[in-house]
């Protein structure tokens, strides 16, 4: 019995997340799940697809701290949307004014995109990832702001993307026994918990390794 | 029947394992022919899904601190090679090794891990 109760506990440590303010949203009806610093705020808008039309859009997105968090999901019922074309219009909308650094595929569970680091005039960062998924386009961005440095932040929220629909499974690595708690565009799964501010270590804390 | 119940339970965790095992995104962002080491303050340790972080400060060239994002495997995944919520608190000493981001930016994939008493997690 006392591995059965190991086994358990080892794998129920996986259960509630904790961040100091991140908070995961989901969003089933659109079947994607997302961490936020904050309450995003959600519009309605539309989106030029790439054979001109102007199509339904669902924006979150938060600004805080010199940082933009947005998550974009552009409705495409029309069929006739190609995949290959639908992503390159999107990088193309996205590098106008600006350099892409990086664009190499990206996967999130059983779904593949592009993930894209783009530089713009005025010095913002970006950490971008597209998919398109069940005629919809799906787009997270996270951007820096001059003259700050938040990157950090933008890939963690770049990174924080997960597809909630039954084909690519439930969202996480929550382990077995958790309670599924799935709030309908509200936050889940969060606790919150200080931090302390750095302090000077004196000199620089950053060697490269031959691998 | 309890050696049995003992072994079903040992297959199921292990497939749950396996399963959890499997990263919920690629990594390709990451340079893994590049390892890149980190000295500096944990500023947080978030143990969330899909993906737990350590954030970090440290000195950039010109002695300005500078907050690293490192990303780990899921809680479940990392909890199973001895990580716990509380392993790293704000203001803990560490070196971190990583992979770092490919485009340039303050981040990178967790490697490994020394603390302040020398204890070592993954492989830094």
């Amino acid at each position: 019995m006392r591995v059965i109760a190991f086994i358990v506990a080892v794998l129920a440590t996986g259960g509630p997340a904790a961040a100091q303010s991140w908070k995961e949203y989901a969003y089933p009806d659109y079947a994607f799940a997302v961490s936020f610093p904050a309450n995003p705020k959600i519009e309605t808008t539309t989106y030029p697809a790439a054979d001109g039309r102007a199509v339904p859009a669902h924006v979150y997105s938060v600004t805080r701290d010199g940082s933009v968090f947005k998550m974009t999901v552009v409705e495409l019922p029309d069929s006739a949307s190609e995949e290959s074309a639908v992503i390159d219009h999107a990088i193309t909308t996205l590098s106008q004014g600006g350099e892409i650094k990086l664009n190499i595929p990206a996967r999130v569970s059983r779904v593949f995109g592009r993930q894209l680091s783009v530089v713009e005039a005025n010095g913002s960062r970006s950490s971008v990832a597209l998919f398109y998924h069940d005629s919809r386009l799906y787009q997270i961005e996270g951007k820096s702001l001059p003259p700050g440095n938040a990157t950090a932040d933008a890939i963690r929220f770049q990174q924080s993307l997960m597809f909630t629909d039954s084909s690519n499974g439930p969202a996480g690595d929550r382990g077995p026994g958790q309670r599924q708690r799935r709030e309908r565009d509200g936050p889940r799964g969060a606790d919150t918990r200080g931090s302390a501010p750095a302090r000077d270590l004196g000199s620089e804390g950053v060697e490269t390794l031959r691998n | 029947m309890r050696r049995q119940l003992v072994a079903w339970t040992a297959s199921a965790a292990f497939l749950v394992s396996c399963g959890v095992a499997l990263a919920h995104h690629s990594f390709a962002m990451f340079d893994a022919d590049q390892k890149m080491s980190l000295a500096g303050t944990v500023k947080e340790f978030q143990w969330v899904n899909p993906h737990a972080w350590i954030f970090v400060m440290v000195p950039n060239r010109d002695g300005q601190m500078e907050q690293w994002a490192v990303e780990m495997g899921g809680p479940g995944q990392i909890a199973r090679q001895g990580w716990a919520p509380k392993t790293l608190t704000p203001g803990m000493d560490v070196k971190l090794v990583i992979h770092p981001l490919r485009d340039g930016t303050n981040g990178g994939q967790f490697m490994g891990i020394t603390l302040a008493d020398g204890t070592q997690l993954g492989n830094p």
